[in-house]
């Protein structure tokens, strides 16, 4: 058996009471270390997602505002488009308008013997302003420049008015009237 | 005092001094516990704050590029405008020989 003095038996106790209160201290330190771990680990999760909505979010937000410039763009291009080419019929059919009375009863004739293609022995009217222009047309107050081919009976009916053969002719001629205003290769204008 | 009572003292200073880490311990760890969600909701907030100040930023430079693209459509109106009024009485001529009825 050791024999150990009283005072080193002191010393040695309050050694192993340091040691052990080192031992709590580092245990608890590390303990503390995993806690502080676990909490960043779950924020994390949830500041990773919040980064990821974030980026999300900001894609979106880029996308739409950009996207609504360009809608915007081609809106104000097509209703410029529109109104340059509503303009165009107009001018023609201010232009018809302004002819000498000589065109102005070729013209007539034509749109008549067109309807009478279609129409037997028709009767064929004219607003009052033009009667004289065009020989066996019944006046009428159409109001417009042009003629109506009807049948007999009233059953058939052909409007070519002014107003009426415009309102046609922009849905038909609308793609070669914008060709002719808009195409970017002037090698794609039809050569008139 | 004898030999062991003055031992017994020691034992004694000595379990009260670990006792006193133990407690000491515990309650930094129950503290940090505690503290859980409150550090993760500061967190939170930190990189909520980044991702609005990323959005406002985002915005900002959207807009200011949706800008461009529109006064970029207006100068191209223009052109349409130029274009157009180069090739007008074709167009126009094209409608009244249909309107003729030729």
């Amino acid at each position: 058996m050791i024999e150990i003095g009283l005072e080193e038996l002191q010393t040695k106790i309050r050694r192993d009471g340091e040691n052990e209160i080192k031992r709590i201290h580092e245990e608890a330190r590390r303990e503390i270390d995993k806690i502080k771990e676990d909490i960043q680990k779950k924020a994390n999760i949830h500041i990773d997602e919040i980064r990821k909505d974030g980026k999300r979010e900001i894609e979106l937000i880029r996308r739409r505002i950009i996207s609504e410039a360009n809608t915007k763009v081609k809106e104000l291009m097509e209703l410029e488009r529109n109104k340059l080419i509503d303009k165009a019929f107009e001018d023609a059919g201010n232009r018809i308008l302004e002819l000498n009375d000589d065109q102005k009863r070729e013209i007539l004739e034509n749109l008549a013997n067109e309807g009478k293609k279609d129409i037997i022995d028709p009767i064929i009217l004219v607003d009052e302003k033009y009667k004289g222009l065009l020989n066996g047309a019944e006046s009428s107050n159409l109001d417009d420049f042009g003629v109506i081919v009807m049948s007999k009976d009233k059953k058939l009916r052909i409007d070519n008015t002014l107003r009426n053969r415009l309102q046609r002719l922009k849905i038909t001629l609308k793609p070669r009237v914008a060709s002719i205003l808009f195409a970017e290769n002037d090698s794609t204008v039809p050569n008139r | 005092m004898n030999d062991l009572e003055r031992i017994k003292g020691v034992e004694k200073e000595v379990a009260e001094k670990i006792e006193r880490a133990k407690r000491d311990a515990d309650a930094s760890i129950i503290e940090m516990k505690t503290k859980e969600k409150q550090m993760i909701q500061k967190q939170v907030d930190k990189a909520k704050a980044e991702i609005e100040k990323k959005i406002k930023e985002t915005e900002i430079k959207a807009k200011r590029d949706a800008q461009k693209i529109i006064t970029d459509g207006k100068k191209q109106i223009v052109k349409i405008r130029d274009l157009a009024s180069k090739r007008w009485d074709n167009a126009v001529e094209l409608i009244m020989e249909e309107l003729r009825g030729d």
